[in-house]
């Protein structure tokens, strides 16, 4: 009989709160086919400044927090005091970023994130052509959110030109990334948009970006399966054991080129995957980014998640089966400190949990009667069971 | 009486005459005794099945059953056997397929089916949370079974797998004697015409909800450590990366002489090994814009769905074809087109066509064509040569429908053969019960052959590869069936011994192949699903009776030591290969004689003696059996 390891990464201390993920509000302008938004019955608001208040209070007390992220379920410039939000965090020389859609990125709002020192705005597209499968936005629309990063960006060398804009041998302006806000660009990548990888990096190059961050989408609709790249071995665990059939495959740095990957998957053959977010080729599957790296998710409402994804109960496909994510909240701001809720018996014993990663290997399986919701696996884990996560299997990932 | 722990405690009986439901109880006796699936069904079978009862007669029952394990946690426990006196043996089948339906079935409340009777006219029935429908299906007739699938699935809006549909295709309903149920497209019983049983009684399909009901453990925490050691002992690789295909790949097996070749006149391919490498899973999931298409609890992922990407049928939808499809659609008829035999595979699925006897048949036809004993008249103008796999779909479709030339073939390889006439008989690869073995390399291993010959079931009566003999009180090395042999007395041992272990599994409601036929494990699962204190002997103890059980239904159907023959071709000396001269048939009546002592039958007639069935708790046999 063999020995189950469920992770060879060791597991020593508990680590620091060092990220916190804020949901501003879950309300948003669009309503794009890929939101969970679109099949989600959770009531939507926005975030009361005493619950904000509460965070910052909190973030005081946990000097170990080195940056906040303005994201969730909804657009979080929709929130009034989003600007307010973001230099209240800046003043505690914490680190923070906001991904959006761009679309409301008015002048006074890029004037305000300035100001307030934000980081990084990432801006989130599914898209670089006028016309999209997935999301709400006309031609139009993705245009409008493109000028406004890029009048952003505009804005911040002119702040910026004050101390003298750099420029390069063709008098191109040259953007450099200690003015801040650095752009970033967040893409879910589908089967409908493949082809518009190989544009990224011009568009990045368009609006100054330093960041492009790709993810896979996390079908919520059941039609929405036949978009994901990820339908036959990715999110496998590795094997125990290594064999001749399936040797652990140890990949030098190489040039990217074409006659690569033609030869990729010869070589990887299709037990195999290939990502950058998680060392798919050796056996360190079954990594959560979020407890690992000591991160938070607090939403709307002010209750505090070990994670983004467990922020919210919703609906969605893992491999063509439906799966009932519920969420999972360790205390709420508006009650709890952010300290005593970190430092929780229960938040202590999940984030152990997750960092050994006893549970069965549902996204492996066919799927049974426990794998239909989070609540427990067939190995006798019990809520939150993470053996379907897909962001723990490498899959989907967070900027 | 305490409820059965771990059982939905009934099975559903269908009178499709008088259009009635009812339960039937499932007591403690039974359930311990007989344990569910093959075994419920084969104790149905002898109880309500008399003599005179042909296959196609409405007093003939149908059944399809799950088992304790199923819908478990233990892996592949969504598994179903279909148990019926079938056509092609005019005996007992006993023959089971994966994916979710025995699970969904439990979900709703039942251990099993019995179908009884004829409807007034085509029907379909509807399984819920909520009860029983029997539901017109005179929209769904002529359709095939992934038409049928998919109309029944979007009639309630379910999604692909928010409800299981087992139905019959066009094959079934032209009564192709070998023409099976499909359920949910690529998971098929194949044996022994069950599907045309089915249709005999104007049921085209059988639809199961994804039910909320849950059968409790009788220790869940124990059924969990048992669960997470037989994934972890399964998660070897071997299925989920080759499929059942690997044999192909490397040019294993045809390098070695293992493939059986047009129509075993041969055991070598004259195809180079790089296009033989396209029949196995490593190429052709990563050509074929695979997708992983998992049944319920498994991890061993050996099921894909491919969109074809090069070949005749470029652009078509299909499932990963077994290594059983493949070789019946491909080097059975000297065809070494992969994409090509892929499609036939799933072709004969949506047909509603079990393809082991289906590519016995055709093999037969193209080499009766070859050697000029059947004309291009005869075969209504189609061109039989090997390899010509568009005259093979056109024949397939001919076979279904039972048109032309393709009337001969829906007898199946047997009797197609003697309709044929001339040498064809000597070229028919089969047994003397009219039913062929499955397309493997049965030649090179003599427990295999004596395993389909003397087989009561339609099909083997013993797992192959992954058992542990030794655990469950049996006296036989790990691996012995799957190395060549052609010693008489080893076939005999072996076969004494083993020829239980698909009895058993097929009663627990899981796949072989998930559970790695780890019978001790297994026994370890049962008992903390019912809670009994049932020793892992007592699996060898429960197969051996339905064994016992299964030999008398046939013999009461009029099965002799004479059925228990191969063809020429099956049992005389290969031509070539690793089993070239090894002559079984000259070892036959030694062999026969010994398995009927070793498993306590009379050795003149094969009957199950009187003390072997008092031994096995099968006394009520005796009267008829002994009068």
């Amino acid at each position: 009989m063999k020995e189950i390891t469920s992770s060879t990464f060791p597991c020593s201390t508990d680590p620091q709160l060092t990220q916190v993920y804020v949901e501003p509000t879950s309300q948003c302008n669009l309503d794009c086919r890929i939101c969970v938004r679109k099949t989600w019955s959770e009531p939507t608001g926005f975030m009361g400044i005493d619950t904000f208040q509460n965070l910052i209070d909190g973030l005081r007390q946990m000097p170990s927090v080195k940056r906040v992220n303005f994201w969730g379920i909804g657009e979080p410039l929709l929130h009034p005091e989003i600007v307010s939000m973001v230099a209240q965090v800046n003043a505690l020389g914490v680190e923070t970023q906001i991904i959006t859609n761009g679309l409301l990125l008015d002048q006074t709002k890029a004037e305000g994130f300035i100001q307030a020192g934000l980081d990084r705005l990432i801006l989130s597209i599914d898209s670089v052509s006028p016309v999209s499968k997935l999301d709400s936005r006309c031609g139009d629309e993705l245009k409008q959110a493109l000028q406004n990063v890029a009048e952003l960006r505009a804005l911040t060398e002119e702040r910026c030109s004050l101390s003298g804009i750099s420029r390069g041998p063709c008098g191109q302006v040259e953007y450099n990334s200690t003015r801040k806000p650095n752009i970033g660009i967040a893409f879910v990548v589908t089967k409908s948009n493949l082809h518009e990888l190989n544009q990224l990096r011009s568009l990045a190059a368009s609006l100054g970006a330093n960041l492009i961050s790709l993810t896979n989408l996390l079908p919520y609709a059941e039609e929405m399966q036949e978009e994901i790249l990820y339908s036959s071995t990715a999110g496998r665990n590795p094997p125990n054991d290594y064999s001749s059939r399936f040797p652990e495959i140890s990949l030098p740095r190489l040039d990217v080129s074409p006659e690569l990957f033609n030869v990729l998957p010869g070589l990887l053959g299709n037990g195999n995957s290939i990502g950058g977010s998680q060392p798919s080729l050796s056996r360190y599957a079954n990594y959560c980014r979020f407890v690992e790296e000591g991160s938070i998710a607090v939403n709307w409402q002010g209750e505090v998640s070990p994670c983004v994804p467990l922020m919210h109960s919703y609906s969605c496909y893992v491999f063509g089966r439906e799966k009932r994510f519920k969420s999972c909240s360790l205390g709420n701001l508006k009650t709890n400190a952010l300290q005593k809720i970190w430092q929780s018996a229960e938040f202590l014993r999940i984030r152990d949990t997750v960092r050994r990663f006893p549970f069965a290997p549902c996204t492996d399986c066919g799927g049974c009667a426990q794998s239909e919701t989070n609540e427990e696996d067939c190995y006798g884990n019990v809520f939150p069971v993470c053996g379907d996560c897909l962001w723990a299997k490498g899959v989907i990932q967070c900027p | 009486m305490a409820d059965l722990v771990g059982y939905t405690g009934k099975l559903l009986r269908v009178d499709l005459t008088n259009e009635s439901f009812t339960d039937v109880i499932i007591d403690e006796e039974m359930a311990r005794k007989f344990i569910g699936g093959t075994g419920f069904g084969v104790k149905i079978l002898y109880d309500e099945v008399p003599a005179d009862v042909a296959w196609d007669d409405e007093r003939n029952r149908w059944f399809i059953g799950s088992g304790p394990l199923g819908g478990t946690i233990i892996g592949g426990s969504g598994t179903v056997s279909v148990v019926v006196k079938g056509p092609m043996t005019n005996g007992a089948a006993c023959t089971q397929a994966n994916g979710f339906f025995g699970a969904f079935l439990r979900f709703c409340g039942y251990e099993g089916i019995i179908v009884q009777g004829k409807a007034k006219r085509w029907s379909y029935l509807l399984i819920t949370d909520n009860g029983v429908e029997l539901r017109d299906a005179s929209h769904l007739v002529g359709k095939d079974t992934w038409e049928t699938c998919d109309l029944i699935k979007s009639e309630f809006g379910k999604a692909e797998h928010g409800m299981s549909v087992a139905a019959i295709g066009p094959a079934s309903e032209h009564l192709v004697r070998y023409a099976p149920i499909v359920i949910d497209k690529d998971h098929v019983p194949s044996h022994n015409g069950n599907g045309s049983v089915l249709a005999s009684k104007q049921l085209k399909a059988i639809a199961v909800d994804r039910g909320k009901k849950r059968i409790p453990a009788h220790d869940q925490a124990a059924l969990s450590a048992v669960a997470k050691v037989i994934k972890a002992d399964n998660d070897e690789y071997m299925f989920t990366v080759t499929g059942t295909t690997g044999a192909f790949q490397d040019g294993i097996v045809a390098g070695m002489g293992m493939l059986p070749v047009k129509n075993w006149t041969t055991d070598f391919t004259d195809a180079p090994p790089e296009e033989i490498d396209k029949f196995g899973a490593i190429y052709t999931r990563s050509h074929h814009n695979a997708k992983r298409d998992n049944c319920w609890g498994c991890i061993a992922m050996h099921n894909h769905k491919y969109v074809l990407s090069e070949g005749h049928y470029k652009g078509e939808h299909v499932y990963e074809a077994e290594f059983e499809g493949l070789t019946s659609l491909g080097s059975i008829i000297g065809n070494y087109e992969a994409t090509s035999a892929i499609y036939l595979s799933n072709l004969a699925d949506k047909l509603g066509m079990d393809v082991n006897e289906l590519g016995w048949s055709l093999g037969l036809a193209i080499e009766c064509y070859e050697k000029g004993v059947i004309t291009k008249e005869q075969t209504d103008g189609l061109e039989l040569t090997w390899g010509n796999y568009k005259a093979i779909e056109q024949l397939m479709y001919k076979i279904a429908r039972r048109e032309g030339f393709g009337n001969v073939l829906a007898e199946g390889a047997m009797r197609a053969a003697e309709i044929i006439g001339g040498e064809a008989p000597n070229f028919a690869v089969g047994t003397k019960k009219y039913v062929t073995p499955r397309t493997v390399q049965a030649r090179i291993i003599w427990p295999w052959i004596l395993d389909h010959v003397i087989s009561n079931s339609g099909t083997n009566e013993g797992y192959e590869y992954a058992y542990h003999p030794k655990e469950v009180g049996v006296d036989l090395p790990d691996g012995y069936r799957i190395a060549p042999s052609f010693s008489a007395e080893d076939a005999v041992d072996n076969c004494v011994k083993a020829n239980w272990s698909a009895h058993f599994l097929d009663s627990l409601g899981v796949c072989w192949f998930s559970t790695a036929g780890d019978f001790k494990r297994l026994c370890e699962a049962l008992r903390a699903v019912t809670g009994w204190d049932f020793p892992a002997e007592e699996s060898t103890e429960v197969g051996f009776r339905i064994q016992h059980l299964l030999r008398a239904f046939n013999i009461r159907c009029g099965h002799t030591p004479e059925m228990d023959a191969p063809s020429p071709r099956f049992g005389n000396p290969p031509m070539d290969g690793m089993a070239a001269g090894q002559d079984f048939m000259a070892h036959l009546d030694e062999m026969r004689t010994n398995y009927y002592k070793g498993k306590g039958w009379d050795p003149m007639t094969g009957k199950p003696l009187p003390e072997t069935l008092k031994k096995y708790g099968l006394e009520f046999v005796i009267p008829e059996m002994w009068g």
